[in-house]
This record gives structure tokens, sequence and C-alpha cells, in this order.
């Protein structure tokens, strides 16, 4: 079934065509959770949460851009958000630490960290990495996220985040030399 | 000199080793049962839906069947409250009428509903 006969059975309420949806698009929108994210479960949670969005909100969906590109673009700002949720808490979390609370602080954590089988040498690669990426501004961030973990081109990311290809050929740019930097740094010191 | 050269070399090794690393990055799937748990969370959202379906129904069918009927019966209480009205008071207002005005009409009874038939 194309997208467009999808879309409107989905408007109708078609529930099989909202099954056929979900098992079409799942490990895509969990894949690009699971970029922002960096943990499994989280990543999987998310995905569930994209879709709840699709199913309320998809009488509202215009078809001016393909569906996978909304999808993509409801993973991007659910995910951002959760991040600045984390941090938020992260904050709170850090002060009651300060204060003495008993709570013992939950960091989230890569999975490739956790994964007690991963060479050490993997994980600092891996978090050192990931505290880079978390450090660039947001738009940098999707880019670089969308290009690196799901492999999108330029025109698709273009697509995602409503900009044009040497908008997005910039912001890779800027990743890029800001990521090297921030390691070159980490590496140095 | 050239230990400041072999560490910068070394340094750059290791950054490019570090992005590289996102070269072989792991794509990941669904859980198994994924929407099976997913129906679950949709469960109540489905329910909320088929509620205003019911007040659809009452609204596109009942409602316009019920406004007549509702019309009937108050005319029908208007009128058997008229019915059930006692003769005499409506004489008594008729003959005080005449009395305060000084009418020399014929009685007002004739005129009254209970001369209708």
């Amino acid at each position: 079934m194309n997208d467009s006969a999808l879309i409107d059975k989905l408007k109708t309420g078609n529930a099989q065509a909202f099954q056929d949806l979900v098992e079409q698009y799942k490990d895509l929108v969990v894949n690009t959770c699971y970029g922002f994210l960096r943990n499994r479960d989280d990543a999987d949670d998310m995905a569930q949460d994209v879709f709840v969005e699709v199913y309320k909100a998809v009488h509202t969906f215009r078809e001016e851009a393909k569906l996978s590109t909304w999808l993509y673009r409801i993973a991007v700002n659910k995910c951002l958000n959760r991040i600045k949720q984390n941090k938020r808490r992260r904050w709170i979390r850090s002060l009651q630490t300060v204060f003495g609370s008993d709570e013992e602080a939950q960091e989230i954590v890569d999975e490739s960290i956790a994964n007690p089988q991963a060479d050490l040498e993997q994980q600092e690669r891996a978090r050192v990495l990931q505290e880079a990426i978390e450090s660039l501004a947001e738009n940098q961030r999707i880019a670089f996220t969308l290009s690196k973990f799901d492999d999108l081109s330029y025109q698709k990311i273009a697509e995602v985040m409503d900009t044009t290809i040497p908008a997005v050929e910039s912001l890779l740019n800027r990743a890029k030399k800001n990521l090297q930097q921030r390691l070159y740094d980490y590496y140095k010191s | 000199m050239k230990n400041r050269k072999r560490d910068w070399q070394s340094i750059e090794a290791e950054v490019q080793k570090t992005l590289q690393s996102l070269d072989h990055a792991e794509k990941v799937k669904a859980k198994p049962f994924f929407f099976t748990r997913l129906q679950h969370r949709l469960e109540p959202l489905q329910a909320d839906r088929r509620a205003p379906e019911m007040s659809s129904i009452f609204i596109r069918i009942l409602r316009p069947a019920l406004m007549p009927l509702l019309v009937v019966i108050s005319i029908g209480a208007g009128v058997s409250i008229g019915y059930k009205a006692p003769t005499r008071n409506r004489t008594e207002a008729a003959n005080a009428l005449v009395e305060a005005y000084g009418l020399s009409a014929p009685d007002l009874t004739q005129y009254t509903l209970t001369n209708i038939r």
C-alpha cells in the first residue's frame, strides 16, 4: 500500500492501516530515537510515544511532506524534549545530592557503557563521543544524528528539518569541526 | 619539537578513530511485541473515541424525534390544564369585570371555553 492510500485509511480510523503503519516504520522510529537517547529501553518507549502521537494527530496530517518525514520530525522533537527533561532532572538530582538526599543519583547511561562485554577502550570512546555530541548546538546535533545514525541523505535531512540542503551541509560541517575540537581537547588533557 | 608533532599526530589519530567508530554505529530494531504493547497504551484513547460515536447517534437521530414529541406533550398539558379549571372561577371573574366597569354586555360566560364544543 502506498503512503497516500495508507494515510487515507488512517484518517478514517482503519485499525489494520494503523497496524500496517507501525509494522512498516517501527524499526525506523526506534533507531532514530536510539540515535538521540542512546538507550535501548528509552528508545523503545519513545518510539511508542511517537506512534501514540501519530494515532492522535493523523487527521491533522496535510500530506505536504512524506509520511516518513513526518515520523522523523515527531521522533526528533520528542527525543529532544526528553533530553531537556533529563537534563533538568539531573540538575535537580545534583542539587539533592549536594543537600544530602538519600536517593541515589541514577545516571542515564549509553548501553555500550552498561554492556560489561564491551571493550573498555570502546566504552570510553563511546562515552566521550556521546558527551561531545550532547555538547553540540541543537540543530547541529539533529543534523549529525540523522546523518550518522539514520544514514539519511542531505535531501532527507533538509526535509525533516524543514530547511535547505546547503544549510544541512553547513550544519554538518560545523558539527564535525566542533566534535573534532571537543575530542582533541579531551585527548590532549 | 618532534615530540610535539608526535603528540599532535597521536591525538589526531585518536580523534579520527573515535569519530570513525560512528561509521559502524549499531542500528537497533524494535523490541518484540512492539505493536501489542502499543495497543495496550492506545486502549484508553480508543474508548474515548467510541463514546462520542454514541452521542452523535443521539444528536442525529433521537434529538430530532424528541423535539416534536416534547411540543405535543406541552400543548396537551396546556389544554388539559385549561379544561380542568373550575367554571365557577371563570364565571365569578367575568361578573367581577361586569360590575367593575359597569358593563351591560351579556354574560361573558357565553364566550368562555365551556361553551365551545
